[in-house]
Protein backbone atom coordinates (compact mmCIF):
# COMPACT_ATOMS: atom_id res chain seq x y z
CA UNK A 1 0.00 0.00 0.00
CA UNK A 2 2.49 2.09 0.85
CA UNK A 3 4.67 1.44 -2.20
CA UNK A 4 1.51 1.87 -4.12
CA UNK A 5 1.70 5.44 -3.14
CA UNK A 6 4.72 5.92 -3.64
CA UNK A 7 4.70 5.21 -7.04
CA UNK A 8 1.19 7.37 -7.46
CA UNK A 9 3.25 10.17 -5.79
CA UNK A 10 6.11 9.66 -8.33
CA UNK A 11 3.43 9.51 -11.70
CA UNK A 12 1.74 12.25 -10.22
CA UNK A 13 4.98 14.27 -9.68
CA UNK A 14 6.49 12.87 -13.19
CA UNK A 15 3.97 13.27 -15.51
CA UNK A 16 0.55 15.41 -13.34
CA UNK A 17 2.25 18.36 -12.40
CA UNK A 18 4.49 19.08 -15.64
CA UNK A 19 1.20 18.83 -17.95
CA UNK A 20 -0.65 20.80 -14.84
CA UNK A 21 1.93 23.55 -15.43
CA UNK A 22 2.18 23.42 -18.97
CA UNK A 23 -1.52 24.00 -19.59
CA UNK A 24 -1.68 27.19 -17.09
CA UNK A 25 1.69 28.78 -18.52
CA UNK A 26 1.38 32.54 -19.15
CA UNK A 27 3.32 31.44 -22.30
CA UNK A 28 0.43 29.68 -23.76
CA UNK A 29 -2.04 32.16 -22.70
CA UNK A 30 -0.16 34.62 -25.00
CA UNK A 31 0.52 32.21 -27.88
CA UNK A 32 -3.49 31.12 -27.69
CA UNK A 33 -4.36 34.51 -27.72
CA UNK A 34 -2.23 35.36 -30.84
CA UNK A 35 -4.13 32.13 -32.39
CA UNK A 36 -7.72 33.37 -31.70
CA UNK A 37 -6.52 36.12 -33.03
CA UNK A 38 -5.52 34.58 -36.46
CA UNK A 39 -8.14 32.02 -36.42
CA UNK A 40 -10.76 34.68 -36.38
CA UNK A 41 -9.30 37.26 -39.09
CA UNK A 42 -9.39 34.07 -41.14
CA UNK A 43 -13.18 34.01 -39.96
CA UNK A 44 -13.42 37.35 -41.45
CA UNK A 45 -12.69 36.45 -44.34
CA UNK A 46 -14.50 33.41 -44.71
CA UNK A 47 -17.46 34.93 -43.45
CA UNK A 48 -17.55 37.72 -45.61
CA UNK A 49 -20.10 37.21 -48.41
CA UNK A 50 -21.19 33.80 -47.11
CA UNK A 51 -22.86 34.10 -44.08
CA UNK A 52 -25.65 32.29 -45.16
CA UNK A 53 -23.98 28.96 -44.08
CA UNK A 54 -23.59 30.46 -40.51
CA UNK A 55 -26.43 32.44 -39.56
CA UNK A 56 -28.57 28.95 -39.40
CA UNK A 57 -26.52 28.61 -36.07
CA UNK A 58 -28.34 30.88 -34.55
CA UNK A 59 -31.49 28.74 -35.02
CA UNK A 60 -30.70 25.24 -34.93
CA UNK A 61 -28.02 25.31 -32.63
CA UNK A 62 -24.33 23.79 -32.65
CA UNK A 63 -24.82 19.87 -33.28
CA UNK A 64 -27.09 20.30 -36.23
CA UNK A 65 -25.36 23.00 -37.65
CA UNK A 66 -22.18 21.10 -37.89
CA UNK A 67 -23.38 18.11 -38.71
CA UNK A 68 -24.53 19.55 -41.68
CA UNK A 69 -23.72 23.16 -42.78
CA UNK A 70 -19.92 22.82 -40.88
CA UNK A 71 -19.29 19.23 -42.72
CA UNK A 72 -20.78 20.16 -45.99
CA UNK A 73 -18.47 23.78 -46.07
CA UNK A 74 -15.41 23.01 -44.85
CA UNK A 75 -13.30 25.02 -46.51
CA UNK A 76 -15.62 27.94 -45.33
CA UNK A 77 -16.68 26.36 -41.83
CA UNK A 78 -12.74 24.76 -40.84
CA UNK A 79 -12.08 28.26 -38.82
CA UNK A 80 -14.64 27.98 -36.27
CA UNK A 81 -14.00 24.45 -35.11
CA UNK A 82 -10.60 25.89 -34.50
CA UNK A 83 -12.14 28.83 -32.66
CA UNK A 84 -14.01 25.82 -30.61
CA UNK A 85 -11.08 24.09 -29.88
CA UNK A 86 -8.72 27.08 -29.08
CA UNK A 87 -11.35 28.57 -26.49
CA UNK A 88 -11.79 25.02 -24.72
CA UNK A 89 -8.10 25.38 -24.71
CA UNK A 90 -7.78 28.88 -23.41
CA UNK A 91 -10.55 28.05 -20.64
CA UNK A 92 -8.14 25.15 -19.37
CA UNK A 93 -5.37 27.12 -19.26
CA UNK A 94 -7.47 30.62 -17.66
CA UNK A 95 -8.60 28.29 -14.97
CA UNK A 96 -5.58 26.73 -13.79
CA UNK A 97 -3.36 29.64 -13.99
CA UNK A 98 -5.99 31.91 -12.11
CA UNK A 99 -6.71 29.21 -10.06
CA UNK A 100 -2.90 28.61 -8.37
CA UNK A 101 -2.67 32.44 -8.00
CA UNK A 102 -6.01 32.44 -6.36
CA UNK A 103 -4.52 30.10 -3.77
CA UNK A 104 -1.61 31.84 -3.25
CA UNK A 105 -4.01 35.36 -2.70
CA UNK A 106 -5.97 33.74 -0.36
CA UNK A 107 -2.79 32.43 1.72
CA UNK A 108 -2.01 35.70 2.20
CA UNK A 109 -4.72 37.77 2.12
CA UNK A 110 -3.48 38.89 5.60
CA UNK A 111 -1.04 41.01 4.23
CA UNK A 112 -3.34 43.31 2.16
CA UNK A 113 -6.16 46.00 3.48
CA UNK A 114 -9.68 45.37 2.13
CA UNK A 115 -9.39 47.84 -0.43
CA UNK A 116 -5.65 46.26 -2.13
CA UNK A 117 -7.37 42.71 -1.57
CA UNK A 118 -10.12 43.55 -3.54
CA UNK A 119 -7.28 45.19 -6.17
CA UNK A 120 -5.83 41.82 -6.59
CA UNK A 121 -8.88 40.25 -6.85
CA UNK A 122 -9.85 41.83 -9.73
CA UNK A 123 -7.90 40.47 -12.84
CA UNK A 124 -9.41 36.78 -11.33
CA UNK A 125 -12.69 37.90 -11.07
CA UNK A 126 -12.52 38.49 -15.07
CA UNK A 127 -10.65 35.41 -15.91
CA UNK A 128 -13.52 33.62 -13.95
CA UNK A 129 -16.29 35.53 -15.54
CA UNK A 130 -14.34 34.84 -19.25
CA UNK A 131 -14.64 31.33 -18.13
CA UNK A 132 -18.41 31.52 -17.22
CA UNK A 133 -19.35 33.60 -20.49
CA UNK A 134 -17.56 30.88 -22.23
CA UNK A 135 -20.13 28.27 -20.67
CA UNK A 136 -23.17 31.17 -21.28
CA UNK A 137 -22.23 30.54 -24.91
CA UNK A 138 -21.55 26.85 -25.64
CA UNK A 139 -25.06 25.68 -23.12
CA UNK A 140 -26.74 28.34 -25.24
CA UNK A 141 -25.47 26.66 -28.65
CA UNK A 142 -26.44 23.03 -27.23
CA UNK A 143 -29.71 23.44 -25.22
CA UNK A 144 -31.46 26.22 -26.31
CA UNK A 145 -34.84 25.45 -27.93
CA UNK A 146 -35.60 27.94 -30.46
CA UNK A 147 -38.62 28.19 -33.01
CA UNK A 148 -38.50 30.30 -35.47
CA UNK A 149 -40.58 32.22 -38.23
CA UNK A 150 -43.65 31.61 -35.95
CA UNK A 151 -46.23 34.15 -38.55
CA UNK A 152 -49.15 35.38 -37.33
CA UNK A 153 -51.82 37.51 -38.79
CA UNK A 154 -54.62 39.16 -36.31
CA UNK A 155 -56.88 35.92 -35.04
CA UNK A 156 -54.34 33.42 -35.58
CA UNK A 157 -52.73 31.69 -32.72
CA UNK A 158 -49.31 29.42 -32.22
CA UNK A 159 -48.66 26.72 -29.45
CA UNK A 160 -45.91 26.57 -27.65
CA UNK A 161 -44.23 23.47 -27.55
CA UNK A 162 -45.31 22.71 -23.92
CA UNK A 163 -48.45 22.24 -25.21
CA UNK A 164 -50.33 24.07 -22.65
CA UNK A 165 -49.71 27.85 -23.86
CA UNK A 166 -50.95 29.74 -26.55
CA UNK A 167 -49.78 32.95 -28.29
CA UNK A 168 -52.24 34.87 -30.57
CA UNK A 169 -52.30 38.28 -32.44
CA UNK A 170 -54.90 40.46 -30.97
CA UNK A 171 -53.64 43.81 -33.00
CA UNK A 172 -50.99 45.32 -35.16
CA UNK A 173 -50.86 48.91 -34.28
CA UNK A 174 -47.77 51.12 -35.71
CA UNK A 175 -46.32 54.17 -35.29
CA UNK A 176 -46.00 55.48 -38.53
CA UNK A 177 -43.10 58.57 -38.91
CA UNK A 178 -44.60 61.74 -39.88
CA UNK A 179 -41.64 64.24 -39.84
CA UNK A 180 -38.92 64.94 -42.07
CA UNK A 181 -35.95 64.74 -40.00
CA UNK A 182 -35.40 60.93 -41.30
CA UNK A 183 -36.68 61.61 -45.11
CA UNK A 184 -36.03 58.05 -45.99
CA UNK A 185 -38.67 57.17 -42.93
CA UNK A 186 -41.12 59.34 -43.89
CA UNK A 187 -45.22 57.04 -43.92
CA UNK A 188 -43.11 54.01 -42.54
CA UNK A 189 -43.43 52.46 -39.72
CA UNK A 190 -41.23 54.17 -37.13
CA UNK A 191 -41.82 51.42 -34.28
CA UNK A 192 -44.02 47.93 -34.64
CA UNK A 193 -46.08 47.35 -31.80
CA UNK A 194 -48.10 44.00 -31.81
CA UNK A 195 -50.70 43.21 -29.23
CA UNK A 196 -50.27 39.83 -28.20
CA UNK A 197 -52.99 37.44 -25.64
CA UNK A 198 -50.97 34.95 -24.44
CA UNK A 199 -52.83 32.25 -22.90
CA UNK A 200 -51.63 29.52 -19.99
CA UNK A 201 -54.23 27.31 -19.23
CA UNK A 202 -57.07 28.84 -17.85
CA UNK A 203 -55.66 32.48 -17.60
CA UNK A 204 -54.61 35.23 -20.08
CA UNK A 205 -52.96 38.54 -20.60
CA UNK A 206 -52.53 40.99 -23.05
CA UNK A 207 -48.92 42.09 -23.63
CA UNK A 208 -47.00 44.49 -26.28
CA UNK A 209 -44.23 43.43 -28.08
CA UNK A 210 -42.77 45.71 -30.06
CA UNK A 211 -38.93 44.47 -31.27
CA UNK A 212 -36.71 46.50 -29.30
CA UNK A 213 -36.65 43.86 -26.23
CA UNK A 214 -38.07 40.19 -25.74
CA UNK A 215 -41.57 39.51 -24.42
CA UNK A 216 -41.02 36.91 -21.49
CA UNK A 217 -44.13 34.30 -21.17
CA UNK A 218 -44.13 30.34 -19.91
CA UNK A 219 -40.01 30.35 -19.70
CA UNK A 220 -39.87 31.04 -23.39
CA UNK A 221 -38.88 34.61 -25.04
CA UNK A 222 -40.31 36.42 -27.75
CA UNK A 223 -39.02 38.30 -30.04
CA UNK A 224 -40.36 40.31 -32.87
CA UNK A 225 -38.12 39.39 -36.02
CA UNK A 226 -40.68 41.21 -38.64
CA UNK A 227 -43.91 42.55 -39.30
CA UNK A 228 -46.20 44.00 -42.16
CA UNK A 229 -47.23 46.64 -43.25
CA UNK A 230 -44.10 48.40 -43.37
CA UNK A 231 -45.27 51.69 -44.48
CA UNK A 232 -48.92 53.92 -44.81
CA UNK A 233 -51.30 52.16 -46.97
CA UNK A 234 -49.23 49.17 -46.96
CA UNK A 235 -47.47 49.37 -50.25
CA UNK A 236 -47.01 46.10 -52.16
CA UNK A 237 -48.84 44.12 -49.61
CA UNK A 238 -50.85 45.96 -46.96
CA UNK A 239 -52.08 42.14 -45.70
CA UNK A 240 -51.68 42.56 -41.49
CA UNK A 241 -49.01 40.40 -39.99
CA UNK A 242 -45.67 39.53 -37.57
CA UNK A 243 -42.92 36.94 -37.57
CA UNK A 244 -41.80 35.92 -33.82
CA UNK A 245 -39.01 34.16 -32.76
CA UNK A 246 -39.61 31.76 -30.08
CA UNK A 247 -36.94 30.92 -27.87
CA UNK A 248 -35.68 29.20 -24.54
CA UNK A 249 -32.59 29.24 -23.82
CA UNK A 250 -30.74 28.47 -20.60
CA UNK A 251 -27.13 29.98 -21.37
CA UNK A 252 -28.55 33.31 -20.40
CA UNK A 253 -28.27 33.25 -17.19
CA UNK A 254 -24.62 32.31 -17.82
CA UNK A 255 -23.14 34.67 -20.00
CA UNK A 256 -25.15 37.74 -17.87
CA UNK A 257 -23.90 36.65 -14.92
CA UNK A 258 -20.60 36.50 -16.90
CA UNK A 259 -20.65 40.26 -18.29
CA UNK A 260 -21.55 41.65 -14.94
CA UNK A 261 -18.86 40.05 -12.82
CA UNK A 262 -16.31 41.24 -15.65
CA UNK A 263 -17.47 44.25 -15.63
CA UNK A 264 -17.06 44.83 -11.62
CA UNK A 265 -13.74 43.73 -12.40
CA UNK A 266 -13.10 46.23 -15.09
CA UNK A 267 -14.14 48.55 -12.76
CA UNK A 268 -11.80 47.45 -10.36
CA UNK A 269 -9.02 47.49 -12.00
CA UNK A 270 -9.47 50.88 -13.87
CA UNK A 271 -9.59 52.79 -10.52
CA UNK A 272 -6.61 51.04 -9.13
CA UNK A 273 -5.43 51.87 -11.88
CA UNK A 274 -6.25 55.76 -11.73
CA UNK A 275 -5.23 55.79 -8.61
CA UNK A 276 -1.99 54.54 -8.80
CA UNK A 277 -1.35 57.22 -11.69
CA UNK A 278 -2.76 60.13 -9.08
CA UNK A 279 -0.21 58.86 -5.91
CA UNK A 280 2.60 59.11 -8.65
CA UNK A 281 1.83 62.06 -9.63
CA UNK A 282 1.40 63.17 -6.04
CA UNK A 283 4.74 61.84 -5.28
CA UNK B 1 -31.41 54.91 -34.03
CA UNK B 2 -28.06 54.23 -34.48
CA UNK B 3 -26.30 55.72 -37.70
CA UNK B 4 -24.77 52.48 -39.34
CA UNK B 5 -20.98 51.97 -40.35
CA UNK B 6 -20.13 56.26 -39.29
CA UNK B 7 -17.50 54.71 -36.63
CA UNK B 8 -14.61 55.26 -39.74
CA UNK B 9 -16.11 58.90 -40.41
CA UNK B 10 -15.58 59.79 -36.56
CA UNK B 11 -12.82 57.88 -35.75
CA UNK B 12 -10.39 60.63 -37.60
CA UNK B 13 -12.21 63.29 -35.23
CA UNK B 14 -11.44 61.06 -32.21
CA UNK B 15 -7.89 60.94 -32.85
CA UNK B 16 -7.49 64.43 -33.83
CA UNK B 17 -8.72 65.05 -30.28
CA UNK B 18 -6.23 63.09 -28.55
CA UNK B 19 -3.39 64.78 -30.87
CA UNK B 20 -5.06 68.17 -29.39
CA UNK B 21 -5.73 67.01 -25.45
CA UNK B 22 -2.16 64.94 -25.29
CA UNK B 23 0.31 66.80 -27.25
CA UNK B 24 1.74 68.19 -24.48
CA UNK B 25 2.09 64.32 -23.15
CA UNK B 26 3.92 63.56 -26.58
CA UNK B 27 7.20 65.52 -25.53
CA UNK B 28 8.74 62.84 -24.85
CA UNK B 29 11.33 60.67 -26.97
CA UNK B 30 9.46 58.70 -29.20
CA UNK B 31 6.34 60.92 -28.49
CA UNK B 32 6.82 62.74 -31.73
CA UNK B 33 6.73 59.92 -33.87
CA UNK B 34 3.77 59.17 -32.04
CA UNK B 35 2.19 62.29 -33.09
CA UNK B 36 3.10 61.85 -36.66
CA UNK B 37 1.62 58.42 -36.34
CA UNK B 38 -1.46 59.47 -34.86
CA UNK B 39 -2.22 62.37 -37.74
CA UNK B 40 -1.16 59.61 -40.03
CA UNK B 41 -3.88 57.66 -39.36
CA UNK B 42 -6.39 60.01 -38.97
CA UNK B 43 -5.64 61.15 -42.55
CA UNK B 44 -5.79 57.22 -43.86
CA UNK B 45 -9.00 56.69 -41.68
CA UNK B 46 -10.27 59.94 -43.57
CA UNK B 47 -9.35 58.80 -46.93
CA UNK B 48 -10.59 55.08 -46.08
CA UNK B 49 -14.03 56.11 -45.70
CA UNK B 50 -13.70 59.26 -48.70
CA UNK B 51 -12.52 56.33 -51.23
CA UNK B 52 -14.33 53.00 -49.96
CA UNK B 53 -17.80 54.23 -48.57
CA UNK B 54 -20.20 51.42 -47.73
CA UNK B 55 -23.65 52.76 -48.77
CA UNK B 56 -25.79 51.81 -45.81
CA UNK B 57 -26.17 54.94 -43.99
CA UNK B 58 -29.82 54.11 -43.47
CA UNK B 59 -30.43 53.11 -39.59
CA UNK B 60 -32.71 50.44 -39.07
CA UNK B 61 -35.48 50.13 -36.30
CA UNK B 62 -33.44 47.51 -34.34
CA UNK B 63 -30.80 49.55 -33.51
CA UNK B 64 -33.23 51.82 -31.54
CA UNK B 65 -31.97 50.77 -28.23
CA UNK B 66 -29.97 52.36 -26.04
CA UNK B 67 -26.83 49.95 -25.87
CA UNK B 68 -26.66 49.96 -29.68
CA UNK B 69 -25.75 53.53 -29.37
CA UNK B 70 -23.29 52.60 -26.33
CA UNK B 71 -21.67 49.51 -28.58
CA UNK B 72 -21.18 53.02 -31.30
CA UNK B 73 -19.79 55.07 -29.06
CA UNK B 74 -17.26 53.26 -26.82
CA UNK B 75 -16.25 51.30 -29.98
CA UNK B 76 -14.71 54.50 -31.89
CA UNK B 77 -13.44 55.46 -28.14
CA UNK B 78 -11.83 51.55 -28.21
CA UNK B 79 -10.35 52.07 -31.83
CA UNK B 80 -8.98 55.30 -31.14
CA UNK B 81 -7.69 54.69 -27.93
CA UNK B 82 -5.68 51.60 -29.40
CA UNK B 83 -4.51 53.45 -32.74
CA UNK B 84 -2.94 55.71 -30.41
CA UNK B 85 -1.22 52.73 -28.43
CA UNK B 86 -0.31 51.45 -31.96
CA UNK B 87 1.32 55.01 -32.23
CA UNK B 88 3.51 54.94 -29.32
CA UNK B 89 4.72 51.64 -30.52
CA UNK B 90 5.70 52.29 -33.85
CA UNK B 91 7.24 55.49 -32.84
CA UNK B 92 9.88 53.60 -29.88
CA UNK B 93 10.04 50.62 -32.71
CA UNK B 94 11.35 53.54 -35.23
CA UNK B 95 13.55 55.22 -32.90
CA UNK B 96 14.94 52.51 -31.51
CA UNK B 97 16.03 51.30 -34.86
CA UNK B 98 17.87 55.26 -35.54
CA UNK B 99 21.02 55.01 -33.53
CA UNK B 100 21.23 58.83 -33.47
CA UNK B 101 18.14 59.00 -31.18
CA UNK B 102 19.77 57.40 -28.51
CA UNK B 103 20.00 53.55 -26.46
CA UNK B 104 17.62 51.53 -28.52
CA UNK B 105 16.66 49.85 -25.26
CA UNK B 106 15.71 53.36 -23.70
CA UNK B 107 13.74 54.05 -26.49
CA UNK B 108 11.73 51.31 -26.37
CA UNK B 109 10.71 51.46 -22.73
CA UNK B 110 9.78 54.70 -22.66
CA UNK B 111 7.41 54.42 -25.29
CA UNK B 112 5.95 50.98 -23.92
CA UNK B 113 4.49 52.93 -20.50
CA UNK B 114 2.43 55.35 -22.43
CA UNK B 115 1.73 52.58 -25.00
CA UNK B 116 0.64 50.53 -22.58
CA UNK B 117 -1.46 53.32 -20.67
CA UNK B 118 -3.61 53.50 -23.91
CA UNK B 119 -4.07 50.12 -24.52
CA UNK B 120 -5.75 49.29 -20.97
CA UNK B 121 -8.01 52.79 -21.88
CA UNK B 122 -8.75 50.92 -25.32
CA UNK B 123 -9.40 47.65 -23.83
CA UNK B 124 -12.12 48.80 -21.28
CA UNK B 125 -13.75 51.04 -23.88
CA UNK B 126 -13.99 48.25 -26.26
CA UNK B 127 -14.88 45.66 -23.73
CA UNK B 128 -17.81 47.94 -22.70
CA UNK B 129 -18.77 48.34 -26.01
CA UNK B 130 -18.37 44.28 -26.49
CA UNK B 131 -20.79 43.61 -23.64
CA UNK B 132 -23.31 46.19 -25.23
CA UNK B 133 -23.51 45.09 -28.57
CA UNK B 134 -23.83 41.57 -26.98
CA UNK B 135 -26.90 43.17 -24.69
CA UNK B 136 -28.62 44.75 -27.76
CA UNK B 137 -28.33 41.32 -29.85
CA UNK B 138 -29.71 39.37 -26.97
CA UNK B 139 -32.69 42.15 -26.42
CA UNK B 140 -33.38 41.96 -30.19
CA UNK B 141 -32.05 39.15 -31.98
CA UNK B 142 -32.06 36.68 -28.79
CA UNK B 143 -28.44 35.58 -28.95
CA UNK B 144 -25.51 37.56 -28.07
CA UNK B 145 -23.60 37.03 -31.38
CA UNK B 146 -25.66 36.97 -34.53
CA UNK B 147 -23.42 35.05 -37.58
CA UNK B 148 -24.82 37.31 -40.19
CA UNK B 149 -22.13 39.99 -39.39
CA UNK B 150 -18.78 39.10 -40.48
CA UNK B 151 -17.72 41.81 -38.74
CA UNK B 152 -17.89 40.85 -35.43
CA UNK B 153 -14.80 38.18 -35.89
CA UNK B 154 -12.72 41.33 -36.14
CA UNK B 155 -13.89 43.16 -33.14
CA UNK B 156 -13.38 39.99 -31.10
CA UNK B 157 -10.00 39.78 -32.97
CA UNK B 158 -9.16 43.09 -31.69
CA UNK B 159 -10.06 41.89 -27.96
CA UNK B 160 -7.65 38.83 -28.10
CA UNK B 161 -5.26 40.83 -30.03
CA UNK B 162 -4.89 43.41 -26.46
CA UNK B 163 -5.79 40.54 -24.24
CA UNK B 164 -2.44 38.84 -24.93
CA UNK B 165 -0.87 42.64 -25.15
CA UNK B 166 -1.77 43.19 -21.41
CA UNK B 167 -0.76 39.36 -20.41
CA UNK B 168 2.77 40.28 -21.98
CA UNK B 169 3.23 43.81 -20.70
CA UNK B 170 1.84 42.39 -17.09
CA UNK B 171 4.16 39.04 -17.12
CA UNK B 172 6.96 40.38 -19.06
CA UNK B 173 7.11 37.02 -21.09
CA UNK B 174 8.80 37.96 -24.15
CA UNK B 175 11.81 40.15 -24.15
CA UNK B 176 11.79 44.22 -24.75
CA UNK B 177 11.67 44.07 -28.63
CA UNK B 178 9.52 40.99 -29.49
CA UNK B 179 6.60 43.20 -27.10
CA UNK B 180 7.18 46.30 -29.06
CA UNK B 181 6.91 44.16 -32.44
CA UNK B 182 3.84 42.20 -31.40
CA UNK B 183 2.05 46.03 -30.47
CA UNK B 184 3.60 47.89 -33.47
CA UNK B 185 2.77 45.54 -36.24
CA UNK B 186 0.33 43.16 -35.00
CA UNK B 187 -1.98 47.07 -33.81
CA UNK B 188 -1.37 47.96 -37.48
CA UNK B 189 -3.17 44.86 -38.80
CA UNK B 190 -5.42 44.26 -36.27
CA UNK B 191 -6.55 48.21 -36.07
CA UNK B 192 -6.81 47.68 -40.15
CA UNK B 193 -8.75 44.45 -39.84
CA UNK B 194 -11.44 46.51 -37.24
CA UNK B 195 -11.58 49.19 -39.83
CA UNK B 196 -12.25 46.98 -42.55
CA UNK B 197 -15.87 46.25 -42.05
CA UNK B 198 -17.06 49.56 -41.99
CA UNK B 199 -15.83 50.24 -45.63
CA UNK B 200 -17.29 49.01 -48.98
CA UNK B 201 -16.07 48.95 -52.23
CA UNK B 202 -14.37 51.45 -54.09
CA UNK B 203 -16.10 54.67 -55.29
CA UNK B 204 -14.56 57.91 -56.72
CA UNK B 205 -16.16 60.81 -54.84
CA UNK B 206 -15.99 63.63 -57.89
Amino acid sequence: MAILNTMSMSIFRKYVIPVWNALGSVRLTILLCLALCLDLIAGYVCLDGNSHIFSPMNETGLQEWAVTYGMNSLPLTAWFFILLGLLFFLSVNTFICTTERLYTLFRARKAFTRWKFACRLAPHLMHYAMIIMLLGYLTSYLFSQVIPFVTLIPGSSCTLPDGSCVISLERFEPVFSDSDRLGTYRNRVIEPRAFLKLTDGNSSKIRMINGKAPLRFAGYNLFLMDFSPKKKGGGMSNRTCIVLLVRKDPGVIFYMTGVFLFSTGLLIYVAQFINTKKDNKEE
Amino acid sequence: MMPMYISSAVLPLFLGLIYIFFYRYMEKPGGRSARRFILFFAFLISALTCLFPKDFYIPFLKSAVIFSHLFLVFGILGKGCFLASTAWSIGGFINACLPQIGDPEKCMIQAEKPAIKWAIGGFAFFTVSMFSGELWSCLVWGTPVIWDDPGLTCVMAAWFFYVGMLHLHLTGAWKLKARTLYAACGGIAVNFFNIMPDTGPFRWPF
